[in-house]
């Protein structure tokens, strides 16, 4: 029992010393971190006698030029990667609404008017020019369905995934250009073995950050493409989708699911919906019901102004403003002592300041530690200024007490 | 700062004193406290030690490679990079699965397609059976809709394995509807002996051979199954079946 009550009496008082200028911890992947204690942390820290007093205004160059840093790590933004599963039926040929309705591509599939864009054509464009928009961090790659004019799929991309250069760019466009769209729509196997492509990747550590499909279909499965071995027709195998694509969404494989609904999926909205509902990106307030929670560019007067705008959202959620917080050789980071640095590509280094406002279209103006993602996030003008900088370079400062904002 | 470092090390020392002396008797105490040594175990708590003049080196001289272009490791991009680290949050037994077709491999493939076919003829004096081979070279490309026979060939012969006809067959097969449809080309047949002839209740010595074959395209299994049917001269006939397969 004494050496139980030593035990216990000497972890008592490690805590004691540990803990008021630690604060609550918890674990990360690769490191434990240190939460922050509030605005009175260095006061806090001070009283314990532990830790010298930081200094009550830091001078931001200091941290620039390493006067008190521990640790810099150089760090980026949390990359995204984007595979577009892409229909390329027979029905893709048709003229859009109003030229040729729906129903009328629905009986013949072929372009009634050459004069005007395919519907092919328009979701041609509107994707080279997203990915023109989008940064070269970004990895993207382009998987049609099907593969064989009938009902045939890979999980194989057509183009695979990779960084976002002109050349992949150039790549992609070219496969576009050489697709005549024809058969049927396998929407399903397409989807599914996307992510069967996507989370091997992240297995093998070919690609890091967040994961993403694209779903662009102007149908619905269809009937005649089943895997008779997992489903028969299409209500069966869709119902199969929407149970992957929760999958993939869910923790372990962390893979969103868009859904673009082209005029000819109009009778799919319910469809459509679950499985972006399903996929984690369900329009706020939607209905499954109602058939409005993917994006659904059906009702746009205008094709490729509504591709545009949906591929613009689309890069508006996928382009994140995340750092992933170092592991300096399994060490921890204290939070406190954590200051981000941001080097433009041209110009001089400047400290972000840490910002506790409302991030998601709040005020805040500077970094947050994002403790559900263990990640920290940028706000505001930060993370448009550091996310449209294609040369930028990010690094996260260990040791220093953190600059808030002025 | 480095402080801290000395507060880990009376830390550990606890928990090591702790992990000895609570066998029994503090358990809930254990429970935590060993929840907390997982979390330092392995992936060993410690504070930074770089001095301050290594870190200044290290961020002046990446500030200068940025400030130079440079993009660090992600500027050599390409493919997704190889010395990505695996997330370890990751489950690597989640799986997605769906029977492939590989690109080019669908129900519409160019290639020679070999196979054979059975039949029996259809006379009053003979039911004796035919057999032969097959062999159709369908053109065309992947996304065609329509693959033709640029070269096929029938070969039969009979139960004493007696060469019976050597025909040419033509046709399509459609990549819609996945159905092949085929002609033995009219080709007279070889010599045939008297007691043939009586059989088969056609006295001619070498009656015209011709023929239909209908079949179905299994895009998996890159087979093409179906009726066969094949007329000398108007009589007898001769109905079967043939399987045919994409050769590699």
């Amino acid at each position: 029992m004494h050496a139980l009550e030593l035990a216990c009496a000497a972890l008592l008082a490690a805590c004691a010393i540990e803990s008021p200028q630690s604060g609550p911890q918890h674990r990360d992947a690769g490191a434990s971190i240190t939460l922050p204690t509030g605005g009175d942390a260095p006061a806090a820290a001070a009283d314990s006698g532990v830790l010298p007093p930081p200094p009550t205004r830091l001078n931001p160059e200091l941290i620039i030029a390493n006067g008190c840093a521990a640790a810099p790590e150089q760090s980026s933004l949390t990359p995204s990667n984007l595979l577009f599963v892409v229909d390329r039926s027979g029905s893709m040929l048709c003229n859009p609404p109003p030229t040729t309705s729906s129903e009328m591509c629905e009986l013949e599939e072929q372009r009634a008017d050459n004069a005007i864009a395919s519907k092919w054509e328009l979701t041609t464009r509107a994707m080279v020019t997203a990915l023109a928009t989008l940064p070269d961090s970004t990895f993207v790659g382009v998987s049609y369905f099907s593969n064989d004019a009938r009902c045939g799929v890979s999980s194989l991309p057509n183009v695979p995934v990779s960084r976002n250069t002109p050349a992949q760019r150039s790549l992609i466009a070219t496969s576009f250009a050489s697709i005549t769209p024809s058969g049927s729509t396998p929407l399903v196997g397409a989807t599914i073995l996307g992510y069967q492509y996507l989370h091997q990747a992240a297995l093998s550590g070919q690609i890091t950050g967040n994961s993403y499909v694209v779903l662009i279909t102007d149908g619905q499965q269809s009937d005649q493409c089943s895997d008779p071995a997992r489903c028969n027709g299409a209500d069966d195998c869709t119902n199969l989708l929407v149970r992957e694509t929760a999958l993939a969404y869910a923790d372990g494989v962390n893979i969103k699911t868009f859904v673009i609904g082209v005029p000819g999926s109009e009778r799919g909205r319910t469809v459509l919906s679950r499985i972006a509902t399903a996929g984690g990106t369900a329009a706020p307030g939607c209905s499954v019901e109602m058939g409005n929670c993917h994006l659904d560019v059906t009702r746009e007067p205008d094709l490729l102004t509504a591709l545009q705008s949906a591929f613009t959202r689309i890069a508006g959620e996928t382009l994140t403003c995340e750092l992933d917080l170092p592991h300096p050789d399994g060490g921890t980071v204290d939070l406190n002592l954590l200051n981000v640095v941001y080097t433009p590509h041209e110009g001089a280094a400047r400290v972000i300041p840490q910002d506790n406002r409302a991030c998601d279209g709040g005020a805040a103006d500077g970094w947050q530690y994002d403790s559900t993602r263990h990640q920290i996030r940028l706000c505001g003008r930060s993370c448009t200024t550091v996310r449209g900088d294609r040369g930028a370079r990010i690094d996260v400062v260990l040791g220093c007490p953190v600059i808030g904002p002025d | 700062v480095n402080e801290t470092l000395p507060t880990f090390r009376v830390w550990r020392a606890a928990t090591l004193l702790m992990a000895a002396a609570c066998v029994a008797g503090c358990a809930p105490v254990r429970d935590e406290l060993f929840a907390v040594t997982e979390s330092a175990g392995g992936r060993a708590t410690t504070t930074p030690t770089m001095t301050a003049g290594s870190a200044a080196s290290g961020l002046a001289g990446a500030a200068a490679a940025a400030a130079n272009g440079g993009g660090g490791s992600n500027a050599d991009g390409g493919t997704p990079g190889g010395d990505a680290a695996q997330d370890p949050t990751l489950n690597p037994f989640a799986d997605f699965g769906w029977t492939e077709t590989i690109p080019g491999a669908g129900s519409c493939q160019a290639g020679t397609f070999n196979g054979n076919f059975s039949c029996k003829i259809d006379a009053l004096l003979s039911m004796e059976p035919l057999e032969g081979s097959l062999s159709l070279k369908l053109k065309g490309s992947t996304e065609a809709q329509l693959l033709s026979i640029g070269g096929g060939q029938l070969i039969a012969w009979d139960q004493n394995m007696k060469l019976i006809v050597t025909a040419p067959v033509t046709g399509t097969l459609d990549c819609n509807s996945q159905v092949l449809t085929s002609y033995v080309q009219p080709t007279p047949s070889e010599v045939m002996p008297a007691d043939r002839q009586i059989a088969w209740l056609n006295l001619s010595a070498q009656p015209v051979v011709s023929g239909m074959l209908k079949g179905n395209l299994d895009p998996r299994q890159q087979t093409i199954t179906g009726d066969f049917t094949l007329l000398f001269d108007q009589s007898p006939k001769c109905v079967g079946t043939f399987t045919v397969r994409l050769s590699p």
